[in-house]
């Protein structure tokens, strides 16, 4: 993990990606107890221009010249952890990742989105397993819900969250 | 009625506090447990023929080798260690 996230650090500071921030199971389960996924979900946001259209071949070019070429599924191999690039997309994760906060693992920083846009994200996506990272996330003390509700509501979620919550 | 209700909310109360107290362990010991579930699931997943591997990390091999504990075996009685000529 810890030279996984150098290798993205590096993608920043060579300017393949503007900035990254990880997501999903691995992202939330930075803030909640520990619980079991097998891919770490990377968002990035490239710089230059605001196409809606966004190729990530800069991004397996930059992994295959540095020799990460193994992939399982839609993941590559970065040094034994096995990574999906996502591209950000304009309304919540867009905002998400303007609000990506940076953590310090073991000494080497990364940027992981705010707990808040976690859960968000999570509501909106709608699947069971996000549903079942609601209690997680609650129940680790890390949720301000003043900000995760008005996230929700800016983003048209609040409805999904009651029937998430109130049943 | 009450002493129930006082055991109920302890039992509670604690599995919260575990629950906070593994939130708040430190990103390397949360992705080594990680790694542990993996471990667990997989042959569960393989026996449902979903594919999956656990994270294959260099840092947790080189922190199992720096954390291996050997017992502190007592110091042999002397006696044990005389040269009989």
């Amino acid at each position: 993990m810890k030279q996984a996230l150098a290798v993205l650090n590096d993608m920043v500071a060579v300017g393949v990606i503007r900035k990254y921030a990880i997501g999903g199971a691995m992202g939330a389960a930075f803030y909640t107890e520990p619980f079991t996924t097998f891919d770490l979900d990377v968002f990035v946001v490239f710089g230059g221009s605001d196409a809606l259209l966004v190729s990530l071949s800069p991004v397996y070019a930059y992994l295959r010249e540095r020799g990460y070429t193994e992939t399982t599924g839609e993941c590559v191999m970065i040094e034994g952890t096995p990574v999906q690039f996502l591209p950000t997309s304009p309304g919540l994760l867009d905002e998400a990742m303007q609000h990506a906060v940076q953590i310090d693992y073991d000494g080497v920083p990364a940027w992981v989105l705010g707990a808040e846009h976690l859960l968000a994200i999570a509501v909106s996506t709608g699947r069971a397993k996000d549903r079942m990272r609601v209690p997680l996330f609650l129940e680790s003390g890390r949720i301000d819900i003043a900000r995760l509700t008005d996230i929700l509501d800016r983003h048209a979620l609040l409805g999904r969250w009651m029937s998430w919550t109130q049943s | 009625m009450d002493a129930i209700v006082n055991a109920g909310s302890a039992l509670t109360g604690g599995k919260a506090a575990h629950r906070r107290l593994l939130a708040d362990l430190p990103y390397p010991e949360k992705v080594r447990i990680v790694v542990e579930l993996q471990k667990i699931a997989v042959p569960i997943l393989k026996a449902r023929g979903v594919a999956a591997s656990p994270w294959r990390l260099d840092e947790l091999s080189r922190t199992t080798n720096a954390q291996v504990r050997r017992p502190q075996l007592p110091n042999p009685p002397r006696s044990n260690l005389r040269v009989e000529r």
